[in-house]
């Protein structure tokens, strides 16, 4: 719906043709530094870590400062138990954790006398079953190529997805995310939206399927990330399903993938 | 008398109001201790025969003794035998007196002549000279169309709702928003009635328009505290709109040519001085422009809207008259086969007046209200809609007690109809499921009371009780929520069965006291409660906000206002000064929590947050209402805070709409009878907004720290608009038939030529600030400020004859 209205303030602009841009100077104050988390346990072996960063300020560059030396440790509910080690600044992984579907997984980080937990699930319910395309030139914006995938939506249960879109081997950055509101239980064919694809692309989609906790801290995530046009009456920091003074997520990713050549 | 609706009202509620009209009565009685006789009447305009609301009638010799004519142009003046002249005023036409002598109860209904038919200088200003100084509510400006014909406006388009934000105390929610502010109030808060019909989405083209076409109305009444008892149901402001009744002496058409949009009225007599009608017209064509553009997609794009107002009125006799009244409006934009996006309000008012004696006045309204929005989407075939419905029926009575006591009391039923929206395919076998958000349904009942009492000369006070109720019904599932908003219980009820009740009662006073015949001190206490919320996910008004009832989770909304104020008038009244300032406390106000869905979603009201808020602010008004140079400057000085449970850990921070300094200045000169020119001037605090104090990241994405909720401000907003309006003469050269001499004669055809410029010095001022990776320096952060309008000249010709 944003998008949306996004759409129409732009149409609007375009007919009148009266607004402008700039780059303006905030003053902004400076947070405390918080250590943030970034982890992933899911069932494709090389999508397994825990990255560990602190916050930096607004103006600052995007290089922002690794947390070393940090004890991180995820069990399963099965009573497995992996110790992550730093492999490289920041960057804290073990090659024998490999996701196990319909497994509750949990996260003990201890970093500068923090302790910082989280749990999160990978659900295995629905896969993709394929990706297809058209060309839609109804004018509808500009003409282009269509990517729909299709899978069947359980009924029963609520489901949370994500896309991750990867063309000719390039992974595109943004959240795609999607729940089963209007596609609950039924064979759909889902669009794609805002995925650029040209002739003879390789076009290769992770379907992701996610739990509620994973699904409601991205889809903040998305909304206030640098770049995207803030219209959020008040935006806010996402809920994430981590425990202790952090920011960021621990999030369980139970992976379907498809892959598509566009030929035209 | 209270005993009347079929919602069983509280007994203890039903014997205060008993009290207080059984006090009443028995003061009246007791005042009455020798003949006393009526004189009442109607009063109307002597060209077009509109009613004319609020002329004082006054008594010659009786200082304070006298009455005001209401809505619908009557009023009743009981006075001892004996010979009395009254005289009746009205600002812009010919004072009359009348010697009556008064040995029996008597008629008098008459018709007052424009002073002048020449433009008036242009005048924002009370009926009476003093008015600003005397009148029992301070916190309520009048305005009639006409005073606003010259103030510049976006487009030329000449809008009510625009104007009103240039007084103190009410602020406009920004640019692209009719949506208004109303001393610290959310926009959801002002009750916007037109011919008594709640308007629930006052905006055309995303709110750069309001709904209000102007050629319709007849008189805007906006209150901004001390709300007489007979309004309720929002707690900051009423702005109650009348609609005009039509030319009731002959055939007259108006109309007007703009830049983006015409108007075109046609007002006619159905039977002379007994019925009136007329119909008003306006449509923006805008993009017919588009199918000129050498781009395809614009080509295929619409986006225009259309109003239609028509009323009509006929009097069965002396004592009957009827009034029907409707506005249609609708927004359409779309693309091509693939998009389709529109809304609209309908409303429709039937109104019985009927004069019960020459005392008692009642008015019998049965009232409709319809807001609705659907978007289509062809490709994949489907379309979202939603539709709120509203009945009422409302019985007013007024009883010209005596001359210390005007009294007012009345019952009202509304039903609410809310269907929050759903999605449905349109072709067969569609890739969505269809999905449709549970309607809700209630009901509110209310009772009231009031009296205009006299006290002395000095004194005078507006006080009453208002007694409202609501009721939410079935049939529907109602859920329970724990505190993390998951559904704890589903309980299903049946049509009709109530699931959840509130009920308040709500004083209302208004005082005035008169410390010199230049100047008074007023003050007011007046409680309200709201029933009905609006939820709005975004910066701007949409037309897919959601309007939500009360239920088991959310409770009603309630405030109380405290106002005091001075009034002085200058200089033969042609200067007037007021300051007033306000403390409003408000409990159970509204919003959500973190990434709330709210959208298509059956269990919103497990995403919304309750929390306080307050509001305090003084407001100062100088203004000038005589001589060539007119207008006024307005400056008001304002807080106000919302503290939530769950937000900005518990502590209190300042709401969207917290405006420190707001400064409205308005001048009108006219240069002569042809040529007026006319500029405002406003300046406001940046409103308050949630900006990053630091960024992360995470999933390879950079996202932005937030700290503290609307812990910055927008830029400062100022901006500039000036107009000219060139009229044509309005009289021309004749010779009179039988004295052979040379007079003026009024021409049939008026016109005028009116040319605005809207933000004349160019300020880029802030619609939104987004932050952004730096295009020129990557890994870089960029606050990037988007304005709307630069610099926008506009030209419309408007006529009447």
């Amino acid at each position: 719906m944003k998008a949306l209205y996004t759409y129409i303030i732009a149409l609007w602009l375009l007919m009148f043709n009266t607004s402008c841009e700039k780059v303006i100077l905030i003053d902004l104050n400076e947070a405390d530094q918080k250590i943030v988390v970034d982890a992933i346990v899911s069932n494709d072996s090389i999508q397994n870590y825990v990255i560990l960063s602190k916050s930096g300020g607004f103006y600052q560059s995007n290089d922002f400062e690794a947390v070393t030396g940090a004890n991180v440790t995820i069990t399963d509910d099965n009573g497995a138990s992996f110790v992550m080690s730093e492999t490289a600044n920041g960057y804290y992984t073990n090659p024998t954790l490999i996701g196990q579907l319909k497994t509750t997984y949990n996260l003990e980080v201890i970093a500068e006398n923090q302790t910082i937990t989280g749990s999160t699930y990978l659900p295995d319910t629905t896969h993709l079953d394929s990706l297809s395309y058209f060309w839609n030139s109804s004018g509808f914006g500009d003409p282009a190529w269509f990517v729909l995938m299709h899978w069947s939506d359980e009924g029963a249960e609520e489901n949370f997805y994500r896309f991750k879109p990867i063309i000719n081997g390039y992974k595109e950055k943004q959240i795609i995310l999607l729940d089963d509101l209007l596609i609950n239980g039924i064979e759909t064919q889902y669009p794609l939206f805002d995925v650029e694809v040209k002739d003879y692309d390789v076009l290769e989609v992770e379907f992701i399927e996610i739990d509620k906790g994973t699904y409601k801290y991205l889809k903040v995530l998305s909304e206030i990330a640098s770049g995207v046009n803030g219209t959020s009456a008040a935006p806010g920091n996402p809920l994430s399903n981590l425990t202790g003074n952090s920011l960021g997520f621990f999030g369980g990713y139970a992976i379907s993938k498809g892959s598509i050549v566009i030929e035209p | 008398m209270f005993n009347f609706t079929p919602l069983s009202l509280n007994k203890l509620n039903v014997s205060i109001m008993r009290f207080l009209l059984l006090t009443i009565i028995f003061s009246a009685q007791l005042m009455s201790g020798q003949d006393k006789f009526t004189v009442s009447g109607t009063i109307k305009d002597s060209t077009d025969g509109e009613d004319l609301i609020g002329v004082y009638v006054t008594v010659a010799n009786l200082n304070g003794v006298g009455a005001v004519t209401n809505s619908y142009g009557f009023y009743s003046i009981t006075l001892p035998k004996d010979e009395y002249t009254i005289s009746f005023s009205y600002v812009g036409y010919n004072t009359v007196d009348k010697k009556i002598d008064l040995d029996k109860n008597i008629v008098m209904s008459l018709e007052l002549a424009n002073s002048s038919e020449v433009m008036k200088a242009l005048d924002i200003t009370a009926e009476k000279e003093d008015e600003n100084v005397t009148n029992t509510n301070g916190s309520t400006v009048r305005l009639k169309p006409k005073d606003i014909e010259t103030i510049p406006v976006l487009f030329g388009e000449k809008d009510v709702l625009k104007t009103v934000t240039l007084l103190p105390g009410v602020q406009s929610a920004g640019e692209g928003s009719s949506g208004f502010n109303v001393r610290g109030g959310a926009s959801d808060q002002n009750l916007i009635l037109l011919d008594e019909a709640p308007v629930y989405n006052a905006s055309h083209l995303l709110g750069f328009f309001s709904v209000f076409n102007s050629d319709a109305l007849k008189d805007i009444n906006l209150m901004k505290g001390g709300i007489p008892a007979e309004y309720g149901g929002r707690l900051s402001s009423v702005m109650d709109i009348k609609m005009k009744e039509g030319n009731s002496k002959k055939f007259s058409t108006s109309g007007g040519i703009g830049l983006i949009s015409s108007r075109l009225l046609i007002e006619a007599p159905i039977v002379k001085d007994k019925g009136s009608f007329f119909v008003s017209g306006r449509r923006t064509y805008a993009d017919t422009f588009l199918k000129l553009s050498k781009d395809s997609s614009r080509r295929e794009s619409t986006l225009y809207f259309y109003d239609i107002n028509a009323k009509a009125n006929y009097s069965f006799g002396e004592k009957d008259r009827v009034f029907l009244s409707g506005y249609f409006g609708q927004d359409k934009f779309g693309f091509g086969e693939s998009f389709g996006f529109e809304w609209g309000n309908t409303t429709g008012t039937l109104r019985w007046n009927h004069i019960y004696s020459n005392k008692l006045f009642s008015n019998t309204s049965i009232i409709y209200s319809n807001y609705d929005y659907k978007i289509t989407i062809g490709g994949p075939g489907f379309e979202i809609a939603s539709v709120i419905k509203d009945w009422t029926f409302k019985q007013d009575y007024q009883w010209f007690a005596n001359d210390k006591h005007n009294v007012k009391f009345g019952f009202n039923i509304l039903t609410h109809k809310i269907s929050p929206g759903g999605i449905n395919s349109i072709v067969p076998d569609g890739v969505i499921a269809d999905l449709n958000v549970q309607d809700k349904r209630s009901v509110e009942g209310a009772a009231y009371l009031l009296d205009e009492w006299k006290i002395s000369n000095r004194l005078s006070a507006n006080y009453g009780l208002r007694y409202s109720s609501f009721y939410a019904i079935g049939e529907q599932d109602v859920y329970s929520y724990n505190e993390n908003g998951e559904i704890e219980d589903t309980t299903y009820y049946g049509k009709n069965e109530i699931f959840q009740k509130y009920h308040g009662l709500e004083p209302r006073i208004a005082v005035t006291c008169m410390v010199d015949e230049y100047s008074s001190m007023k003050a007011s206490y007046s409680r309200g409660y709201q029933y009905l919320h609006l939820l709005s996910n975004s910066t701007t008004s949409s037309p897919t906000d959601i309007w939500m009832p009360s239920s088991n989770n959310i409770k009603p909304q309630l405030s109380d206002q405290f106002t005091v104020g001075y009034f002085r008038n200058f200089k033969d009244n042609t200067y007037e000064f007021s300051v007033e300032s306000y403390y409003k406390p408000m409990n159970n106000l509204i919003d959500y929590r973190t990434g709330a869905e709210v959208l298509l979603n059956e269990f919103v009201e497990g995403q919304l947050a309750y929390g306080v808020g307050r509001a305090y602010g003084a407001e100062i008004l100088i203004r000038k209402n005589k001589g060539k140079l007119t207008g006024w400057l307005g400056y008001t000085l304002a807080r106000t805070e919302k503290k939530f449970e769950d937000i900005n850990s518990a502590n209190w921070f300042p709401a969207r709409q917290d405006r420190i300094h707001d400064i409205s200045i308005v001048a009108m000169y006219s240069f002569s009878e042809k040529v007026k020119a006319s500029a405002s001037w406003v300046y406001y605090t940046g409103n308050a907004v949630t900006f990053p104090s630091g960024k992360y990241e995470v999933d390879g994405i950079v996202a932005n720290y937030y700290t503290e909720r609307n812990g910055y401000r927008m830029p400062d907003y100022h901006r500039l608009d000036i107009g000219v309006t060139l009229y044509n003469d309005k009289f021309k050269t004749a010779i009179d038939p039988e004295t052979q001499k040379e007079i003026k004669v009024k021409k049939k055809w008026e016109s005028n030529w009116n040319f605005s410029v809207y933000n004349a010095y160019a300020r880029e001022n802030a619609y939104q600030i987004s932050f952004q990776e730096s295009e020129t320096n990557p890994g870089q952060t960029d606050a990037v400020q988007l304005a709307l309008f630069k610099i926008i000249p506009s030209i419309a010709y408007n006529f009447k004859f």
